[in-house]
């Protein structure tokens, strides 16, 4: 990596960011050192998460809000994910195309990613790149994710803001949204709302919100049809509405420590899986372990305490079979 | 670890034909490719600008409205100049063989014409980098 990629970066170059977010993307230890230089930038700017179904409106609506910051005279910057094929591995990253606005306009920043199939990778690279985003001073980022389920609860981690996107289509009942959808909002977009029952889909989606206990917040619930503008700007207030809730009585702190831990906790968990199974004696006591079970003479929960136990003494003799890690290479 | 190789396909200028740019966006991401699809009407600047944010390995255009000449030299151009040299410029659309050779000449690493079997442009990207389909970059 060019040595003076920080120093461009500084400097306010487009390119040294890009790159930046590459090595990231790439992961491993020169992406954690990347993180780790910018990391004290990090902080300034206000994310917002923009989840929905395929199809729902997303990048449309997303094109909407960053032209009323823009208008505003605020820099924006979108990390918009697109799914990665499962079958070849690859993706078509189309989310540009909805963001036309934003061409020529230097104070836009768009990054697309693939999902890349990974569930609990996901949220952690966007939220990664939003950082460089963050650190090279832009004031807003969206963070645009296909909701498929499992991930959503994590947006909410990564973003001050969450807008749900739904679309009155045609036979959806309210019924039928998972609840984790219904818990992650705190904003909610009833898209494509020109469609007939859009009103009525709206308001059962208002029942169901008031009966939401947790929290302090009300989540509104905003008709739009993005591709003519309309309830735009509704979205933009209920936004900032939710952000001025957020100044108040210390939650916006609160957030941010949830959010750190959160992401101190998912680092550790993935590094602390890789150094068990790395270790050689955890790795043989695995083997001896699944063959026993397919011999029929352990249970799959006694086999894994065995495991367990074997843990236990591989700590307790201070790492005897550990693999050795690529920083602990080059340290010696 | 490795991220696939990342392709800018983009449709400059006025031209308003897009399936043929679709298939090969959709044959590269067969291929295990991510393509970044800015769609159609880009300007020479809003496409350098998309791969400079996306830090894209290579850019394809596809042209077939006759200015092919002038869109391949300014996105050329404006790639050199925005610290982009080193990466592929390859393309394709209705492009006459005597125009083939002097935009190779000029920058261009290589042109499609119509009918090419998307196969090749895989195997010639692929060539472009490592050929496990998958690209390292030094920077």
């Amino acid at each position: 990596m060019p040595s003076d990629y920080f120093e461009r970066f500084d400097a306010g170059e487009v390119l040294a960011a890009s790159r930046l977010m590459s090595v990231v993307e790439r992961g491993g230890d020169e992406a954690e050192a990347v993180l780790n230089a910018l990391f004290p930038r990090v902080g300034r700017a206000y994310r917002i998460g923009v989840t929905g179904l395929t199809g729902c409106g997303k990048s449309t609506l997303v094109n909407a809000l960053t032209q009323c910051y823009r208008r505003r005279d605020l820099t924006v910057g979108v990390v918009a994910e697109d799914p990665t094929s499962p079958f070849s591995g690859g993706a078509v990253l189309g989310d540009r195309v909805r963001m036309l606005d934003a061409g020529g306009d230097e104070g836009v920043f768009i990054r697309s990613i693939a999902s890349r199939g990974s569930e609990i990778g996901f949220s952690e690279r966007a939220t990664e790149l939003s950082d460089v985003l963050d650190a090279f001073g832009r004031d807003v980022i969206f963070l645009e994710t296909i909701g498929v389920g499992q991930l959503e609860h994590k947006i909410r981690f990564s973003a001050h803001t969450t807008v749900v996107v739904l679309t009155p289509d045609a036979g959806d009942e309210i019924q039928g949204l998972k609840a984790g959808l219904m818990e992650i909002g705190d904003v909610f977009v009833v898209n494509k709302s020109d469609r007939p029952n859009a009103s009525r889909f709206a308001d059962e989606l208002r029942s169901i919100l008031e009966l939401r206990t947790s929290g302090t917040w009300l989540a509104p619930v905003v008709a739009t049809v993005a591709t003519e503008d309309t309830g735009t700007d509704e979205l933009i207030d209920a936004v900032e509405r939710h952000r001025a809730h957020l100044g108040e009585e210390g939650r916006m702190e609160n957030k941010r420590a949830a959010s750190l831990r959160n992401r101190v906790v998912a680092i550790a968990e993935e590094k602390l899986k890789e150094l068990v199974w790395q270790n050689g004696r955890i790795q043989e006591s695995l083997q001896a372990a699944c063959e026993l079970v397919v011999a029929g003479e352990r249970s799959p929960y006694e086999a894994a305490r065995e495991i367990l136990k074997a843990l236990r003494a591989e700590l307790g003799s201070g790492g005897a079979g550990a693999a050795e890690t690529s920083s602990e290479k080059d340290s010696k | 670890m490795k991220r696939p190789i990342k392709v800018l396909v983009a449709k400059p200028g006025l031209d308003g034909h897009d399936r043929g740019a679709k298939v090969v966006a959709n044959a590269l991401r067969d291929a295990g490719m991510e393509v970044i699809y800015t769609g159609l009407h880009q300007t020479p600047e809003m496409i350098v600008e998309a791969a400079v944010q996306e830090d894209t390995d290579v850019i394809a255009l596809s042209v077939l409205s006759g200015a092919h000449m002038t869109l391949f030299e300014r996105v050329r151009l404006l790639m050199d100049g925005q610290g982009l040299g080193d990466v592929p410029l390859i393309g394709g659309g209705i492009i006459p063989e005597a125009d083939v050779v002097k935009l190779k000449e000029n920058g261009v690493s290589e042109i499609f014409g119509p009918g090419t079997d998307t196969r090749d442009i895989i195997k010639y990207i692929r060539t472009l980098f490592k050929t496990d389909g998958s690209q390292e970059k030094a920077g």
